[in-house]
C-alpha cells in the first residue's frame, strides 16, 4: 500500500478526529508504526508457522501446558523470525517521509523539540529540505544528514544479524 | 471389567487370568468433522504389557493410540466419543487436567523429535514442568537415570551439553524414549517409533521396549507385522476404523479368529 494513505489516515484520525497536535512525534510514530505493522505481523506469523509440528506436539505430549508449549518452544525458536521482520520493518519507517509530510511534520524548526508533543521534523525530510536550498553550506549539511542516516541502518541491520546469530537454535 | 477378546464376533472371549487392566475404552468412536474415523472399538490394554497395534495405513490405529492421551485435542474438527478409562480415571472427563493426564501417559512420536536443546535440557524439561524435582542433583538423577532406562547413558554421558538433534536417528528415538519416561509416567505410547530407524537402531529400540515393560504399560502402533511379533504380548487388528480383533499375540498370529486378521498377516492385502 502506498505509506502516503497512512499519512492521510494519520492526518483524519489523530489530528482531525483524535485533535492531537500537528508536527508532533507521538503522532508521527503511530502513522509509522500503523504503516510498519504488516510487515512485522506478517514475518512474525511466517516464523510462528515454521516451527514445526513436532516440536509442538513433543511438548504437549510431555504434558506442557498450551501456555508453556507457546512460551518455551514455539516463541524461542520463532524469536529470530520476528527480529527480521521487525528490523525490516523498523528500517522501512526511518526512511519514510511521505506519511509525515500529510501530518504537517515538514515544518521550519527553530528549536530542540523538548518533549512528545513539540513540534519536530525528521531527518529525511530534513535532507529532502535541505536539499532544495541553493546555500553553499546545505550541501555539507544534506551530506552529513544523509550519512548519518544511512550509518544508522547499517547500525540497525548489524545488530540484528548479531542477535540472531546469537539467538538462533539449530536443529 | 467386561473382557470382550473379539468384538464383531463376539468369539474367543475365553476367561482371562485375573491381571490388572490399566487402560479400558468402551464404544469408543472417533469422528473427523462429517467423517468417522473409529467405530466403537472396546479394547482393554493390560499393565506391565506391550500391547502392539496393527492393521493397513488408515485404519484407525493411531487415531486411537492418540485418543488415549487426549493428543486429537489439538484437532479442532476431532470429536470423540464412549468411554475411555486410565484405571479409575475417565479421560475425557472435562474435570480432569490434560496436563495432568499426559504426564501420566507419555508419548513417543514417528519422527524422532528432540527439542532443540542440549541432550540435558531435552530430559530435565518434564521433570521441571511438573515440579518433580527440588534441587539440582534431583535433576541430574532424574536425567542419569532415565538416560540409563533408555541404554543412552552410555554414548552421551560425555556430552550432555551438547545438542539433542545432533544425535543419530536411532540415538535421537532413545533420547524421545528417555525423556517420556523422566516424567514417571504409567503408560507409554508409541507411535510407529521405528519407522525412520535402520534394522540395527529399529533391534535396539525393540529390546528397550522389552526391558521398559517391567515398570511401564506400553502401546505400539506398528506397520510392521514381525515387530508386533516380536515385542508385544498383546495385538490388536484394526481395519477401516474397526477393531476387528484382538487377543494374545501368539493366538492372532498363529491362529486368528477372523478372516480379514489371516489376509492382513498372510499379506494379501494392505
Amino acid at each position: 500500500m502506498p505509506s502516503i494513505v497512512f499519512g492521510l489516515l494519520g492526518l483524519a484520525v489523530f489530528l482531525n478526529f483524535m485533535n492531537l497536535p500537528r508536527s508532533a512525534p507521538v503522532v508521527g510514530g503511530m502513522v509509522l508504526s500503523l504503516m510498519t505493522l504488516p510487515t512485522v505481523i506478517i514475518s512474525a506469523r511466517a516464523a510462528l508457522k515454521s516451527v514445526p509440528p513436532s516440536i509442538r506436539e513433543a511438548a504437549l505430549g510431555l504434558g506442557a501446558s498450551r501456555l508453556q508449549m507457546v512460551a518455551h518452544h514455539v516463541l524461542p525458536l520463532a524469536f529470530p523470525g520476528i527480529l527480521t521482520g521487525t528490523i525490516i520493518g523498523m528500517a522501512q519507517a526511518l526512511g519514510e517521509t511521505a506519511p509525515l509530510l500529510m501530518i504537517g511534520m515538514v515544518a521550519f524548526i527553530v528549536d530542540v523539540p523538548g518533549g512528545f508533543t513539540d513540534p519536530s521534523t525528521v531527518m529525511p525530510v530534513q535532507i529532502y529540505l535541505w536539499s532544495d536550498s541553493p546555500e553553499r553550506a546545505f550541501v555539507e549539511k544534506t551530506a552529513a544528514a544523509t550519512a548519518i542516516l544511512i550509518g544508522f541502518l547499517v547500525l540497525m541491520n548489524a545488530l540484528a544479524v548479531v542477535l540472531r546469530k546469537k539467538i538462533e537454535r539449530k536443529w | 471389567m467386561q473382557q470382550t477378546a473379539v468384538v464383531e464376533t463376539g468369539v474367543g472371549a475365553q476367561a482371562e487370568p485375573a491381571r490388572n487392566v490399566k487402560v479400558s475404552a468402551e464404544n469408543c468412536s472417533v469422528f473427523y468433522g462429517d467423517k468417522q474415523a473409529l467405530f466403537d472399538v472396546n479394547l482393554d490394554i493390560m499393565a506391565n504389557e506391550v500391547t502392539a497395534l496393527i492393521g493397513p495405513s488408515g485404519c484407525g490405529k493411531s487415531t486411537f493410540l492418540r485418543c488415549i492421551n487426549r493428543m486429537n485435542d489439538t484437532i479442532d474438527i476431532c470429536r470423540v466419543s464412549g468411554r475411555l478409562m486410565l484405571e479409575n480415571d475417565d479421560i475425557y472427563d472435562p474435570a480432569l487436567d490434560v496436563v495432568h493426564l499426559r504426564a501420566r501417559i507419555g508419548m513417543v512420536f514417528q519422527k524422532p523429535n528432540p527439542f532443540p536443546t542440549s541432550i540435558y535440557q531435552n530430559i530435565a524439561y518434564g521433570p521441571s514442568i511438573h515440579g518433580l524435582v527440588a534441587s539440582k542433583s534431583d535433576l541430574d538423577e532424574i536425567v542419569e537415570r532415565s538416560l540409563r532406562r533408555a541404554a543412552l547413558w552410555e554414548e552421551v554421558k560425555d556430552r550432555l551439553d551438547q545438542p539433542g538433534t545432533g544425535l543419530s536417528g536411532g540415538q535421537q528415538q532413545r533420547l524421545c524414549i528417555a525423556r517420556a519416561i523422566a516424567v514417571q509416567p504409567e503408560v507409554i505410547l508409541m507411535d510407529e517409533p521405528c519407522s525412520a530407524l535402520d534394522p540395527i537402531a529399529t533391534a535396539r529400540i525393540e529390546e528397550l521396549i522389552d526391558e521398559l515393560r517391567q515398570n511401564f504399560t506400553i502401546v505400539i502402533v506398528t506397520h510392521s507385522m514381525q515387530q508386533a511379533a516380536r515385542v508385544s504380548q498383546r495385538t490388536a487388528f484394526f481395519h477401516l476404523g474397526v477393531l476387528v480383533e484382538h487377543g494374545e499375540t501368539d493366538q492372532i498370529f498363529t491362529n486368528p479368529a477372523h478372516d480379514k486378521t489371516r489376509d492382513y498377516l498372510t499379506g494379501r492385502f494392505g
